[in-house]
């Protein structure tokens, strides 16, 4: 394989034996010289070389400066240094300062030049060589890290399934009895008197409510398998419509291309989370408005003013994907909250409205799909929620 | 009109009590509350009830495997059963679909809710 090497020397004679000393000492050495320093040094950062040799001493210059400047720049090529009888201390110094080895012109200087060139890129090649296992090592290093804190995850989720599973039989039993337990005062002491009706109406809204987190966080904890088949997104939009309740005053405009591929998702979980999407936006709206409903494929470099980069970057540049975007025009979501909308038990509603894990459990879906989904909003004007789906 | 007879098992005492009571209040049923499944057989054939409330989770004799015996039994086999349970998990609910019962019950439910059930129900004695 042939190994390019520079020599930077300024003495014409010197080149010349240099270059037969090499020329002779293996074919497959390439000797290429400059005599200015300048040159020289520029050659050393931009060229392609795999060995430099610098004469000590050059022309308003020295080899120290060269590879100072050459360490400075970066790269890192084996550099001996040709000095003269009697200046090995300086070539022992120039070492020290990070070249690989020196040369003396003497009457050894023949046969010895090549076994130090030699040697220098044998030795560079193992330097090189150790470097690309120790950065292959990293790699493997840190796929193994990030391998582990995903098994991490899955046992945390599955032991918080487990959890949620037991904490939601043990507290639905107590929640049973509560709500049987006002029902029946309701029914022997809701004549007599209208406070101890309304204090029993309290008690039963009270369990309702328990029981929804209760069930919200078993269902947040559960959406980790998926089912995948062929569906059509736009059904399961639409069903999705079918199943929230909202105000006869909220216009529904509905833009859904006819063309759409079939994506591959679990039925069940999208139409939870577009149940969840379009019921926080028709209760945006509480007395009225207008809620669009678009589906569309579009190639997500072509989403920049839609989707985060750090979320448009988990797709290949290019790569074709399918939108839901669910769009109101309610009361919106002030700047500070939209960075935390998707954080478990976030919610600018009422207790009794839901437990504010809506959005969690969306994106966690959404994740799972190796989808991505976004939000944008601005208070008082409306919010637009944008799904991704791989195609 | 004869009262129809419900046989409600499920090992929470205190769900038990509040059940009858509320069952009982509607002048519709007589009930026989039982704190366990382990003999269920031979409550069944004294109580010769038209419909079961039967809860999942208990110890000695479960729910499901009450529902086992009972579709062994000449008389079990042709009562109604309503799963009344705080699991609700669908696995659950398909192994006591499985099993025969007519419908499955997730704990809290309301009076009114239940009674609707009840009613239901009894439409397959």
């Amino acid at each position: 394989m042939s190994v390019k090497i520079l020599l930077i020397e300024d003495n014409p004679d010197h080149v010349l034996i240099t270059k037969d000393v090499l020329a002779l000492a293996s074919k497959d050495w390439q000797v290429d010289s400059l005599g200015d320093p300048k040159q020289g040094l520029k050659a050393v950062i931009d060229g392609d070389y795999d060995l430099v040799l610098c004469d000590y001493r050059l022309p308003g210059s020295s080899a120290l400066d060269i590879l100072k400047k050459m360490k400075e720049k970066g790269r890192d090529l084996p550099f001996i240094v040709v000095t003269s009888a009697g200046s090995e201390k300086v070539a022992v110094d120039i070492m020290k300062e990070g070249a690989y080895d020196y040369v003396v012109k003497d009457e050894t200087y023949e046969e010895v030049l090549p076994l130090i060139v030699g040697n220098a890129l044998e030795r560079h090649n193992a330097k090189k060589e150790k470097e690309r296992a120790e950065k292959e090592l990293k790699i493997a290093y840190a796929k193994l890290k990030e391998t582990q804190e995903m098994l991490i995850q899955v046992e945390k989720t599955e032991a918080l399934s487990r959890m949620a599973a037991g904490v939601a039989h043990e507290v639905k039993n107590p929640l049973g009895i509560i709500i049987q337990a006002a029902n029946y005062l309701e029914t022997v002491l809701s004549q007599k008197d209208t406070n101890v009706f309304e204090i029993l109406g309290t008690i039963k809204n009270s369990v309702k409510r328990a029981d929804n987190i209760i069930n919200g966080l078993v269902d947040f904890s559960r959406a980790r398998e998926l089912n995948l088949k062929p569906e059509e997104i736009n059904v399961i939009l639409k069903d999705s419509l079918v199943l929230i309740e909202y105000s006869k005053n909220i216009e529904i405009i509905e833009e859904l291309s006819e063309n759409l591929p079939r994506a591959l998702v679990d039925k069940e979980k999208m139409r939870q989370v577009f149940t969840n999407l379009l019921l926080n936006a028709a209760q945006s709206m509480a007395k009225r408005g207008k809620l669009f409903l678009r589906t569309y494929v579009k190639e997500i470099d072509k989403l920049a003013g839609k989707i985060e980069k750090g979320n448009r970057d988990r797709f290949v540049p290019g790569e074709k994907v399918m939108v839901t975007e669910i769009e109101d025009t309610g009361i919106g979501i002030p700047e500070e909250d939209l960075r935390i909308v998707f954080d478990p038990f976030f919610t600018t509603r009422g207790p009794r409205d839901g437990a504010g894990l809506g959005l969690t459990i969306a994106k966690n879906i959404i994740d799972m799909h190796k989808g991505v989904i976004d939000i944008k909003s601005r208070k008082d004007e409306g919010t637009t929620v944008i799904v991704a789906l791989k195609i | 009109m004869e009262k129809k007879k419900i046989m409600v098992v499920d090992d929470e005492v205190d769900f038990l009590k509040i059940v009858k009571l509320n069952l009982e209040e509607t002048g519709k049923y007589e009930i026989l509350a039982l704190s366990s499944a382990k003999d269920i057989i031979s409550h069944v054939n004294n109580f010769r009830p038209d419909l079961i409330l039967l809860d999942i989770v208990m110890p000695v004799v479960g729910g499901i495997d009450a529902c086992e015996m009972l579709n062994k039994d000449l008389l079990g086999k042709t009562i109604p059963i309503i799963i009344i349970s705080a699991l609700d998990k669908s696995r659950d609910k398909l192994k006591a679909y499985k099993k025969g019962v007519v419908d499955y019950i997730v704990k809290p439910i309301e009076k009114e809710s239940l009674i609707i059930k009840i009613e239901k129900a009894l439409q397959f004695k």
